[in-house]
C-alpha cells in the first residue's frame, strides 16, 4: 500500500499489446460496417473505463451516466453547429470544463447518499438531464436533436471517415483506459477499495473519502462527455432518444457484464454487449427478448463477469497437468 | 498534566430520544480513563460524537484546547484521536499488513514527536514493523481477517487505529469476549503505549479490567453523566453501585 507500485514488465507487455491490437483493427479492418460498430463501441469504452472505476472500485452505482454522455455530444453540437461555429477541439475541451463543472456541482446532494439512495438520485438525475435535453431547443435542438456536426481535423488531416474516426475514437480510449490504470494502481486505487469496503472505516484511519469520491465521479464525468463529445461527430445526427435512462443502464450493463472492479471488464462488456446487440438481430421483434435472456444468463452464471470468467478458464487451463 | 480532552455540556438528540444529555468531561494527557455505565446508558454515542461519527446535538468538543466537533470524521483523525468499534471492524478484502497500512497511509504523515510508543516513529515500514511485533501479528501480516480468530482480529483493529499514531485512543469494549490471560496481554500493550505517551479512553463492561486499570471513571447512565472518581471511590459510590456495578461486582 505505500506509494505508488513500480511498473512491472508484464504491465509494460500489457499497454503494448494493447496499442498493438488497436493499431492492428485500424490497419487491417477496411469493411466499413464492421468499422462503425468499432468506432461507436471505442466512443462508449471511453466512457465506461472509468465509468467501472465508480461503480466497481469506488462500489457506487450511478445508474444516470448518460446524462454526461449526452452533455457532452450537446456541448459539441452546440458549439460547432447549433449555435456556434467554433472549432471541434475547442468544443471538446469545454465539455471537458462543463462536465466537470455541472458534476461537481451535482456531487454536493448526490454524496449526501448512499447505496440505493446514491443509484435513486443518479437515476433523477439521467432522467432529468433526458427532460432538459428534450425540451431546453437553445441548447440541444429539442426533439429534431442536431445534425451536420462537421469533421473534426488535425491541420489538413480529416477524421472524416468511419475508420479515421475509429482512429480517434482509439486515441481517447488509450487516453481513458490509461489515466484509469495508473488512478487505479496507487493511493486512489486504495481509497476507493476502501471506500467500497467501509468507508467509515477509511475516515477514521484518516481518509478523505469525500475528495475521492468527487474525484472519481468528476472525473468518469469528464470522460463520459468526451466520450459523447467524440461520438456526436460519428453521427449523421442525434437526438435526446440517444440519452435516456435505458442508455444510462447500458453503461451499468457493460460494467457488470465485462467484470466491475476491474478495467479490463468494462471494455470486454462494450464488446460483448455491441457483438451481442448485433447477433440478436436475426431474432426479429423478439430480439429485444433474447437480448435480455442473455445478459440474464451471462450475470447468472458469470457473478465476476467475462473477465472474471476468462481468468478462471485461464487458471483451469494453466493448472491442468501437462502429458507427454 | 493538563486536559488532552474537553467534552463541554454535549447533548445529542435522535428524533425524540436524547442519547446524550448535556455530558461534560475531560481526560488528562497520558491518563487511561475509563467511560462506563449499562448498556444504552450513551456510551458508544459519546464516542461517535468524539471521533465524529455523529454530530452533536450541542456542545463543545476540544481536543488540545482546539474545537473539534464540527470537524468531518477523516481530520478529527489525522487531529490524532483514533478508535476502535465495539464490533470488530476491518477492510476485509486486505490482509492484515494491509490493514494496518491503511492508518499510516491516510494519517497524512502525522509527526507528534512527543509520543514514543511502539509504531509511533519512524518511516512507514518500520511503524508496520513495530505495530506488528507489538501486538504479535507477524505471521498474519499476509493473512486475511476472514481467517482470523476473534482475537487476533482485535488485535489487529487497535493496531490500524495506533497507525494514525494518535494522540487520544478511544477503545469501545476492546475486552469482549477474552479470557483472563487475553486480557492481561492486551493490558500490558496498553500499558506500554500509555508510557510512550498515549491517552486512553476505554469503554468496557469488564469490572475487573475497568478497575484495575484505569486511573480516573466516568459513569454515565441514561444518556447523562452519573458519577465521577477513582476506581475505588466509584466502587464504593451508592448511586453507581444502585444502577450498575450491583449486576458487575
Amino acid at each position: 500500500m505505500s506509494g505508488m507500485p513500480t511498473i512491472q514488465l508484464r504491465e509494460v507487455a500489457a499497454w503494448v499489446g494493447i496499442v498493438l491490437v488497436l493499431l492492428a483493427a485500424w490497419l487491417f479492418v477496411h469493411n466499413d460496417f464492421y468499422l462503425r460498430l468499432m468506432m461507436i463501441g471505442a466512443a462508449y469504452m471511453v466512457a465506461t473505463i472509468p465509468f467501472g472505476l465508480l461503480i466497481g472500485h469506488m462500489g457506487y452505482l450511478a445508474m444516470g451516466q448518460a446524462a454526461f454522455f449526452g452533455l457532452g455530444a450537446y456541448v459539441v453540437g452546440n458549439l460547432t453547429t447549433l449555435r456556434f461555429e467554433e472549432n471541434y477541439w475547442l468544443a471538446l475541451l469545454a465539455v471537458i470544463l462543463v462536465n466537470a463543472a455541472v458534476a461537481y456541482a451535482l456531487s454536493f446532494p448526490l454524496f449526501r447518499l448512499r447505496g440505493y439512495h446514491f443509484a435513486i438520485g443518479t437515476l433523477g438525475v439521467g432522467q432529468l438531464a433526458y427532460l432538459t435535453f428534450k425540451s431546453w431547443d437553445w441548447f440541444t435542438g429539442g426533439t429534431f436533436g442536431v445534425s451536420g456536426i462537421p469533421t473534426p481535423a488535425i491541420g489538413e488531416y480529416e477524421f472524416g471517415d468511419n475508420s479515421r474516426l475509429f482512429l480517434l475514437g482509439a486515441v481517447f480510449l488509450l487516453i481513458s483506459a490509461f489515466t484509469s490504470w495508473w488512478l487505479a494502481r496507487g493511493h486512489v486505487g486504495l481509497a476507493l477499495r476502501a471506500i467500497r469496503q467501509d468507508e467509515d472505516l477509511a475516515a477514521a484511519r484518516g481518509l478523505d473519502v469525500l475528495f475521492y469520491k468527487r474525484l472519481i465521479f468528476v472525473y468518469a464525468a469528464v470522460f463520459a462527455g468526451i466520450a459523447g463529445g467524440l461520438y456526436a461527430p460519428m453521427q449523421i445526427s442525434f437526438d435526446p432518444s440517444t440519452f435516456t435512462v435505458w442508455s444510462s443502464f447500458q453503461f451499468v450493463i457493460y460494467v457488470i457484464i465485462g467484470g466491475s472492479g476491474t478495467l479490463v471488464g468494462p471494455a470486454l462488456g462494450v464488446i460483448f454487449v455491441t457483438v451481442l446487440q448485433q447477433a440478436v438481430q436475426d431474432f426479429g421483434k423478439w430480439n429485444q427478448i433474447v437480448f435480455g435472456l442473455l445478459i440474464v444468463l451471462c450475470v447468472l452464471f458469470f457473478r465476476g463477469g467475462l473477465w472474471g470468467a476468462l481468468q478462471l478458464l485461464w487458471q483451469a487451463v494453466s493448472r491442468r497437468p501437462r502429458h507427454g | 498534566m493538563t486536559a488532552i480532552l474537553q467534552v463541554r455540556d454535549v447533548s445529542k438528540r435522535f428524533g425524540g430520544v436524547e442519547a446524550v444529555k448535556g455530558v461534560s468531561f475531560e481526560v488528562e494527557r497520558g491518563a487511561l480513563v475509563g467511560l462506563i455505565g449499562p448498556n444504552g446508558a450513551g456510551k458508544t454515542t459519546m464516542v461517535n460524537i468524539i471521533s465524529a461519527h455523529q454530530t452533536s446535538t450541542s456542545g463543545e468538543i476540544l481536543l488540545d484546547g482546539k474545537p473539534i466537533q464540527n470537524y468531518p470524521t477523516f481530520k478529527v483523525a489525522r487531529e490524532g484521536v483514533s478508535r476502535t468499534y465495539q464490533q470488530n471492524r476491518l477492510f476485509l478484502e486486505d490482509t492484515v499488513g494491509e490493514n494496518i497500512r491503511t492508518g499510516l497511509v491516510w494519517s497524512g504523515g502525522a509527526h507528534r514527536p512527543n509520543l514514543t510508543y511502539p509504531g509511533a516513529q519512524g518511516t512507514e515500514n518500520q511503524r508496520l514493523e513495530a505495530l506488528l511485533a507489538l501486538f504479535g501479528l507477524k505471521a498474519y501480516s499476509d493473512v486475511m481477517p476472514n481467517e482470523l480468530g476473534h482475537l487476533v482480529r482485535r488485535r489487529v483493529e487497535i493496531a490500524q487505529a495506533l497507525a494514525l499514531a494518535p494522540k487520544l485512543l478511544l477503545l469501545d469494549e476492546p475486552f469482549a469476549g477474552f479470557s483472563r490471560e487475553e486480557a492481561e496481554e492486551l493490558i500490558a500493550i496498553l500499558r506500554e503505549c500509555q508510557r510512550g505517551g498515549l491517552t486512553i479512553l476505554l469503554i468496557e463492561h469488564n469490572m475487573e479490567v475497568v478497575m484495575n486499570i484505569c486511573e480516573y471513571l466516568y459513569v454515565m447512565h441514561h444518556g447523562a453523566l452519573l458519577a465521577s472518581g477513582k476506581p475505588a471511590d466509584i466502587q464504593t459510590n451508592e448511586q453507581v453501585v444502585s444502577v450498575y456495578l450491583g449486576a458487575s461486582l
